[in-house]
């Protein structure tokens, strides 16, 4: 009956057409490609403006049902899956990119946004202009991968995507809307502050304290020549020494490692990739030159690579879910590790023997961020998503890895629901304290997204 | 590439990963799968429908009508298939979706409206899904004058047969006109909408008939006007278990075959500005996206102008897979949405390929009142005068009767590197070869660039004559150690790696370039191409250098093999890299009685095509280069136009120097293995200061091994070298990496 009563006032809300309770439909919004298990959802809206999200906060209040907002359900670690069923709020509708701004370098869009929509956009309207762009596939949205600290293209030299936001306009689990950052009190979505940072409320806090409707991120130059730059390392003590050299030139645009036993001849490697850019073709010629001194100096051997596997590394975004094929199984999830750089070669050493503990093959990379000051590493679990063994599997080595991260002094990133319990269980008493008091403050109901980052 | 097979088919779906690139255009600008556009819920897209066939065959999820609705809401466009990244199994997608309706069928889900097609093909009145009475073809093949046996069947399909009889009629008008050997069969349905709809129970039982029937009238070919039809007699059947020798040809394939090889000249002029539109059945299932524009191109007076989406990017017409019987009004909102993309284009006439899809492009026309006029390219072409040209046969054996009464002996007389005082000292010469002297002066002093085949009128390939005898010979005395390891370095492998390919869209066959000039083969030129390269895919010309042309013999049916364990079918389009490759397949094999194994295309060929769909993008680059035409072009002079029609579309002028065409000079870069090192200078400083002196900026090259030989000499010069393909990869606007 109450079913009845909230799928009515949804079709109210949105139209008849942009609601469903059907298990059919349902099924796919009850599971993602990542390792956890499928919880169940009740009901699927597709919104097409904030007021819309409004009447719906108001209907989940009104029944005490919970609310989950989902951009391209690609976090892999089931952060819009729902921990206590309810109404999946499925953003895509709102799809409107706003504004550019070419002076100040920024755009406002809709939070349904997809990667794939703005570079398209960019490309055509915007050639100067390029966007943050994670690893994920073109399906995601802008909105998605910078409330998530995503990382990506671009974040050696600027740091992850979640620095890169401007401002947000947020529906409040009360349904009040707010604008944050300069649009709070200008036209111009130009800058985060200098004001009392609220943004940062709504970053990796998986949607528990309101809706993201609208946001503004940075926008970089566009540079007319690319390329990336291979070096292959045997040991990887040697990783920290020639990241450092790299970074202190100030020339990578960014910097990826990665290591993985298959094929046989990647066995007992650590690759490394520096992208740099230039003006002219002479301009990436010298810059490779100096790279690969460093490289040389560091015991760090420059590699020639097949086009193919240039071209692979090359792209926007960066094709990884090719790993969801490794095992072939369609099933892939990781723990992105940020963790300070002298961390780095335990972080590969023992996150390889959780690998092979588990009869998994060691597959690990990692990208810079902010320079020097963050290494976020990926510690990937590829799994057949028909064998449920396989897939419990891959959670035991995620827990682990989870462990690890934080035994090395590490934040997992975007941790499903059984990290998030590791770094509770660990997180200082008083910042657990305040994300409570700022919790139950903000929604005194518990309507957004209950379960997850849960401080009881 | 495939490394699965479908009857796996249980065992592979849930290795989606749902990553969504199936959802858009190529360069994600738009939603380009019509279900997902339409219902928005993830359920929708090809990555939910996938995941939710999979709930159900695993009994996670129970069957039901509104799931049913699910999988059915599909036009099999195959946008998914051309978008998905994970290449193992992409080329599955439309196909688990068949199969999902297939176990929908069998649990009794079929929704009704689709039932029908299924009832009304094999009831014995109809065998066609409109219901309509079957037709025998009888009264046609009198009405046509055809014959009972014939080469080609001309498989008409049931919608030109019931519902497009226009269509149907021009195509016959067509092939009698151009003379085809063809007739009719009594035939049933092709099958299409069943295997679409997933109610195959009767679908091998049709196909066999079917194929039995073209049989029996002696045919080896089919044709047919359905984009339809041709998919499901070249793609489905072996899908189905039924296999069959039949080459299977689109009209749009012949007609553009013939306008290639100057058998058919349109006379008169259309003037009107047309846009096409791609069938997905013909295009993204069957990778045939170029023959209907080239023929389009080819009609006097008409405007081409291509729609936003095109080719593998095209809009669906919204008819296929069951969803004009199933959700009429769907399918027309689809076919509006083309529409509407095709009054941007300003044509007032819109082209296609296929009878269904020009029911349902028409039926939205007039439902939205659009004012278009739709036609088939056949029937187009029915509206034209064209004439129908001779085949010219040309004699590739080498003829020693022409030889002997040879007024002129062109081939030695005009030789740039033997002169003779005289016609009677080449005539000398030339009975020497034919009796097969050893003491010609031609055995040692021909540098092997082939001119002589390219100057004898007959068609009667000298060379072959005297690199056989510069072997027996061993005339040229090249350094045999250069020789042995040249022969062991290009063996093919004993056992190869099968990597198979999908034979209905093209390949490049890099040659054993690959490696060493990859970003000459990058950019999205040529993207996207399976590949087939290296040792075992070499076309061995190299021997002919080396005066060593028995090695050829012995591996070029290797070759060949190695292509048919890779998939690769008689109408696999395969591009030639290099013009030595694409010499092997269209000269050499013929004048040696080896059947031609795939359709070779040649690099410039390709280039050119794809310049013109990309005609917008260009931007000329105005400059004068010299053209060293390498000497495998020779084999080959009918390719030497696509230099033209390149340059002419990128703006470079090719000056008209002493050295190009038919007086080209050989780059050199063979002259030391054959012991003539001290030719290299003098030939190269010749070559290169004809260059400079017409004026050249640039050196254009379609050969690595002439660009290597030639581009530091050219460089001093001031002169750049440049790749043609790279510099029309230059006027798109790409980056080149060198």
């Amino acid at each position: 009956m109450i079913d009845t009563i909230i799928i009515e006032r949804l079709r109210e809300i949105v139209g008849v057409k942009y609601v469903t309770n059907n298990k059919e439909d349902l099924y796919i919004y009850t599971k993602d490609p990542g390792a956890s298990l499928p919880r169940p959802v009740d009901f699927v809206v597709m919104p097409h403006t904030k007021e819309e999200i409004q009447e719906i906060i108001k209907l989940a209040n009104d029944k005490k049902i919970s609310i989950t907002p989902m951009g391209g359900g690609l976090t892999l670690s089931g952060l819009v899956i729902p921990i206590k069923g309810g109404i999946v709020i499925d953003m895509k509708r709102m799809d409107k990119i706003l504004e550019i701004n070419e002076s100040s370098r920024y755009v406002v869009l809709e939070a349904g946004v997809t990667i794939g929509k703005l570079l398209s956009y960019l490309r055509q309207h915007h050639p100067q202009l390029e966007p943050p762009v994670p690893d994920a596939p073109p399906s995601a949205t802008v909105a998605g991968n910078v409330l998530i600290h995503g990382s990506g293209y671009l974040s050696q030299r600027h740091g992850d995507h979640g620095s890169m936001i401007n401002g947000l306009e947020v529906v409040l689990p009360t349904g009040e809307i707010c604008n944050l950052g300069s649009c709070a009190l200008s036209d111009y979505w130009f800058s985060k502050g200098p004001l009392p940072d609220f943004i940062g409320l709504f970053t990796s806090s998986f949607g528990i304290l309101g809706i993201v409707t609208k946001l503004s991120i940075r926008l970089f130059p566009r540079s007319k020549y690319r390329d990336v730059v291979f070096g292959l390392l045997k040991d990887p003590r040697d990783i920290p020494e020639v990241l450092l050299e790299i970074t202190a030139v100030n020339i990578a645009e960014d910097i990826l490692l990665g290591m993985q036993d298959k094929p046989a001849w990647m066995k007992g490697y650590f690759f490394l990739m520096t992208y740099i850019t230039g003006d002219s073709e002479e301009d990436i010629q010298r810059q490779t030159k100096i790279l690969k001194k460093i490289y040389h100096k560091n015991k760090c051997r420059f590699m020639k690579v097949p086009e193919k596997f240039h071209r692979s590394y090359m792209e926007k975004p960066i094709f990884a879910a090719a790993a969801a094929d490794f095992r072939k199984g369609g099933g892939f999830e990781y723990v992105g590790a940020f963790i300070p750089l002298e961390k780095v070669p335990d972080a590969y050493l023992r996150g390889a023997e959780i690998s092979r503990k588990y009869g998994l093959i060691p597959t690990i990379g990692s990208r810079l961020m902010s320079g020097i000051h963050t290494v976020v590493v990926f510690f990937t679990y590829s799994f057949n998503r028909a064998s449920a063994e396989d897939m419990a599997t891959a959670r035991k080595a995620l827990h682990d890895t989870n462990k690890l991260t934080i035994e090395l002094g590490g934040i997992p990133w975007k941790a499903e629901l059984d990290g998030q319990k590791i770094i509770l269980e660990n997180l200082d008493s008083g910042y657990k304290s305040l994300l409570k008091k700022i919790k139950d403050t903000i929604d005194p109901n518990g309507i957004m997204n209950p379960g997850n980052w849960e401080v009881l | 590439m495939s490394e699965v097979s479908l009857s796996d088919w249980k065992a592979i779906i849930h290795r989606c990963f749902r990553c969504g690139y199936c959802k858009y255009t190529k360069d994600f600008s738009e939603i380009n799968c019509p279900s997902y556009k339409k219902y928005s819920f993830e359920s929708y897209s090809t990555g939910g429908r996938l995941w939710l066939i999979y709930s159900l065959i695993t009994d996670e999820l129970e069957w039901s009508s509104y799931g049913a609705k699910i999988i059915y809401s599909c036009t099999t466009c195959g946008n998914c298939i051309q978008n998905c990244r994970f290449d193992k199994f992409n080329h599955f997608l439309v196909d688990f979706i068949e199969m999902g309706r297939r176990e929908a069928a069998l649990r009794g889900f079929c929704p009704d409206n689709q039932k029908n097609l299924l009832n009304r093909t094999i009831n014995s009145r109809f065998y066609n899904p409109y219901g309509a009475m079957h037709s025998d073809n009888t009264v046609l093949k009198e009405n046509h004058d055809l014959p009972d046996e014939a080469e080609w069947v001309y498989f008409i399909g049931c919608t030109s047969n019931y519902r497009q009889q226009h269509l149907r009629d021009s195509t016959l008008i067509f092939l009698k006109k151009t003379g085809f050997n063809f007739t009719l069969i009594d035939e049933h349905c092709c099958m299409s909408p069943l295997i679409r709809t997933g109610q195959v129970d009767s679908v091998k039982e049709f196909l066999t008939y079917n194929i039995k029937k073209i049989k029996l009238v002696g045919a080896s070919k089919v044709i047919t006007s359905c984009a339809g039809c041709y998919r499901t007699l070249k793609n489905d059947c072996y899908k189905q278990g039924v296999e069959h020798d039949l080459e299977i040809y689109h009209t749009s394939e012949l007609i553009a075959r013939m306008l290639k090889d100057n058998r058919l000249i349109f006379t008169s002029e259309y003037k009107k500005t047309l846009t096409y539109h791609d069938p997905c059945h013909l295009g993204r299932h069957a990778n045939c996206y170029e023959p209907p524009r080239e023929i389009l191109r080819q009609i006097p007076g008409v405007t081409f102008i291509e729609m936003k989406r095109t080719r593998e990017n095209s809009w669906c017409c919204g008819a296929g897979g069951g969803v004009k019987i199933g959700d009429p009004e769907w399918a027309l909102e689809i076919s509006k949405e083309r529409l509407q993309e095709a009054e941007q284009t300003g044509a007032s006439l819109v082209v296609s390929t296929c009878p269904f899809c020009k029911t349902n492009l028409n039926d939205a026309n007039v439902k939205f009142d659009m004012k278009f006029n739709i036609l088939d390219l056949i029937e187009l072409i029915d509206k034209l005068e064209y004439a129908i040209l001779e085949k010219k046969e040309v004699k590739f054996i080498f003829e020693k009767s022409n030889c002997l009464t040879c007024q002129n002996i062109d081939c030695l007389t005009r030789c740039q590197y033997i002169k003779f005082q005289n016609i009677e000292d080449a005539r000398v010469e030339m009975n020497k070869l034919i009796n097969e002297d050893r003491d010609s002066i031609v055995l040692s002093e021909c540098i092997g660039c082939f001119g002589c085949d390219e100057y004898c009128p007959h068609g009667s390939h000298p060379f072959d004559l005297i690199n056989a005898l510069q072997e027996k010979f061993n005339s040229l005395q090249c350094n045999p150690d250069v020789v042995q390891n040249t022969i062991n370095m290009f063996k093919p492998h004993d056992e190869i790696r099968i990597k198979q390919i999908d034979p209905s869209k093209p390949v490049l066959n890099q040659c054993v370039f690959a490696k060493v000039n990859s970003k000459e083969m990058s950019g999205p030129m040529f993207d996207n191409f399976q590949d087939l390269g290296g040792r075992d895919f070499f076309c061995n010309l190299i021997y002919q250098h080396l005066a060593r042309p028995s090695i050829i013999k012995e591996r070029v049916p290797i070759i060949i093999e190695n292509f048919k364990k890779m998939g690769v079918k008689k109408d696999t389009e395969v591009i030639c890299w290099h013009d030595e490759c694409y010499g092997l397949y269209t000269s050499y094999c013929k004048r040696n009685d080896i059947e031609q194994p795939f359709r070779p295309i040649h690099i410039l060929e390709h280039v050119y095509n794809y310049l013109q769909a990309h005609e917008s993008e260009i931007s000329k680059l105005n400059i004068k280069a010299a053209y060293q035409r390498n000497c495998s072009n020779r084999y080959i002079p009918e390719t030497d136009k696509w230099v033209d029609k390149v340059c002419e579309l990128i703006g470079i002028e090719r000056v008209p120097r002493k050295y190009d065409r038919e007086n080209a000079l050989c780059c050199a870069a063979s002259f030391p293995l054959k012991g003539k090192k001290k030719l290299v200078r003098p030939t190269q400083n010749k070559n290169v200061e004809d260059m400079v002196q017409y004026g050249a900026k640039v050196c254009i090259f379609n050969c690595p091994a002439c660009k290597d030989a030639l581009e530091r000499k050219i460089s001093a010069k001031g002169i750049k070298s440049y790749f043609l393909s790279d510099l029309a990869r230059k006027a798109l606007g790409e980056e080149l990496k060198y």
